[in-house]
């Protein structure tokens, strides 16, 4: 019984505070989420990144340029890529060289494939600017997450270059 | 005065439908697509099976084996709903799974409905582009009662720092008495699934399973099931008459099953294996209430290794022959008089390949050579058209 009470104050507790859906994620959100993933209280946003010439996909798509700490300054990129039936929502966090310095799984919807939200998968995509990014290659296989990895494998150099073209 | 009513209902219910946004219900989402809420999907499996026996002619088997479509409904970022229809020998009609999930936490998912028994790898990853073989191992149908579902409830979730993720189920059992032993030593619970279609309840079981994959190309698989089979004889059994819940006793087994799986790949090399053991309770009392032949102790395993032969081209498509080796024994330990019988001990080699023509379709071929600890063999071709999408 006091199982069943304890289950369902959890239920009753649960983080209802987070805005699912509707914006695709607001500055407040950014902050909060650059925050907790480089695990740094002083973030500061400098600047969203306009990209709108070079986007051509209707997937949501946001860039800031967000100093932290002593002044160092990197880029955000918040996107979207396909899971095995919903998109999933991740940030590639970038070096001002372009470089990546983190990738996190933001949101997995799907049933199956969450597995690529793994840090230890996520972290063969730090220090990736150029060249040739293929699934079972230079990405490790996932087994049970085959379309998620292979998803944002192809989606990430994408992302990437939008930011390059659009600081150029 | 009809004529004009009806003119007026028929206006306004043009009106009213050209008001509404299109899609205007769910047949109509799935077939826009234009509602990401609604997901669909598939897969299905079709397969040629000719038997080779010696001295004897055999019939081969042509068969829909199995076709499943998928549809899920997202109410909120919170909120799932997943359901799979299966049609097997294109004329038996199935759910095979039909469960909502509700995200509490992130890493906290309850999930009640019909839903897969998490054992081993094919239960829960069963759909042909994801396995070799045309069929699917023979382990994961004698020991493992693949596609093993039944109603329940649970938790689950991925710990990402961890690389795992862990599901923790409440379930129906197996049917084991309904009037009549169920069980058998050919292939222990198989006919006992209830599969959620108007299944009893006598006491619930508990599955578990811990995956971990945080190293690179590498996951590893815990699984658990503990409870005991379901009986028809409790119902209606007044409480306090201990002879006749004693008798009833006799008509279930304990059932203590667990599972390590692993699958590896690195390049073009792909391995994994299974390795099951389930230990059963009240075994004797069981064969000798229902006449039947049920092991007290299951034991089986697998290893597989394949190759893609276009790993190093930029294809899509991949080649891969593989071998299989396994061997499961549904009489590994029998209990009181019961002799084990060396038929189902038995060790099986498939040999072949799999042409994936993009990553959900694949053509299959491949040979099975099969045999017992009485001496028997014999063996099978097949050849299969495996779809996912």
């Amino acid at each position: 019984m006091k199982v069943l009470i304890l289950f369902s104050v959890v239920f009753l507790l649960a983080d209802t505070s987070q805005s699912y859906g509707a914006d695709f994620y607001s500055e407040k959100q950014v902050l909060k989420i650059i925050k907790s993933t480089l695990k740094e209280k002083d973030v500061l946003l400098v600047e969203k990144i306009d990209f709108d010439d070079f986007w051509g996909k209707s997937t949501p798509l946001i860039i800031y340029r967000f100093s932290r700490g002593a002044g160092e300054d990197l880029y955000a990129i918040f996107t979207q890529a396909k899971g095995r039936y919903d998109m999933f929502d991740y940030l590639i966090v970038v070096n001002l060289d372009f470089s990546i310095k983190k990738v996190r799984v933001i949101k997995y919807r799907s049933e199956h494939g969450g597995e690529i939200a793994s840090k230890k998968w996520l972290k063969q995509f730090e220090n990736y600017s150029s060249g040739e990014l293929r699934y079972k290659k230079e990405i490790s296989a996932l087994s049970g997450a085959t379309i998620s990895a292979g998803s944002i494998v192809a989606d990430i150099p994408l992302a990437l270059n939008i930011l390059k073209e659009s600081c150029k | 005065m009809k004529k004009i009513i009806t003119i007026i209902f028929v206006l306004a219910a043009i009106n009213y439908g050209q008001a509404q946004d299109a899609p205007h219900n769910t047949a109509d989402k799935i077939i826009s697509g234009s509602d990401s809420k609604v997901q669909i999907g598939g897969y299905a499996q079709i397969d040629y099976n000719q038997p080779i026996n010696n001295g004897k002619i055999s019939n081969g088997k042509l068969d829909v084996h199995r076709m499943i479509l998928l549809f899920g409904y997202r109410f909120n970022e919170r909120t799932n709903f997943i359901t799979e229809i299966e049609v097997e020998h294109v004329k038996e009609v199935f759910v095979e799974q039909a469960f909502l999930s509700y995200k509490i936490l992130p890493w906290l998912d309850f999930r009640g409905g019909l839903m897969l028994v998490p054992m081993g790898i094919i239960n829960e990853y069963h759909e042909p582009p994801t396995f070799n073989g045309v069929e699917r191992p023979n382990l994961d149908t004698k020991i493992v009662p693949t596609t093993w579902r039944e109603i329940g409830a649970g938790f689950t979730g991925r710990i990402d720092n961890a690389s795992v993720k862990y599901q923790v189920y409440i379930m129906n059992g197996f049917n084991g008495y309904n009037g009549a032993g169920v069980f058998r030593g050919t292939d222990a619970f198989r006919k006992g699934r209830q599969k959620g279609a108007e299944s009893f309840i006598s006491s619930p079981t508990l599955a578990t399973k811990v995956d971990y994959y945080g190293i690179l190309g590498l996951k590893l698989g815990f699984s658990t099931y503990n409870g005991k089979s379901q009986s028809t004889m409790f119902n209606g059994i007044d409480k306090d008459n201990s002879g006749a819940i004693s008798v009833a006793d006799s008509s279930v087994v304990g059932i203590s099953m667990i599972g390590f799986d692993v699958r590896y790949i690195s390049g073009g090399f792909e391995a994994r294996g299974q390795i099951n053991f389930a230990n059963i309770k009240n075994t004797n009392q069981y064969n000798n209430f229902t006449e039947k032949d049920l092991g007290s102790q299951l034991f089986g395993w697998y290893a597989e290794v394949g190759y893609n032969l276009l790993h190093s081209t930029e294809t899509e498509q991949k080649i891969v022959p593989f071998v299989r080796y396994e061997m499961y024994n549904t009489h590994a330990k029998t209990d009181g008089k019961l002799k084990i019988n060396g038929a189902y001990d038995r060790t099986d080699i498939t040999v072949g390949a799999g042409w994936w023509l993009s990553s959900g379709a694949v053509l299959k071929a491949d040979y099975q050579f099969f045999s017992d600890a009485t001496g028997y063999s014999s063996g099978m071709f097949n050849m299969g058209i495996g779809i996912w999408f």
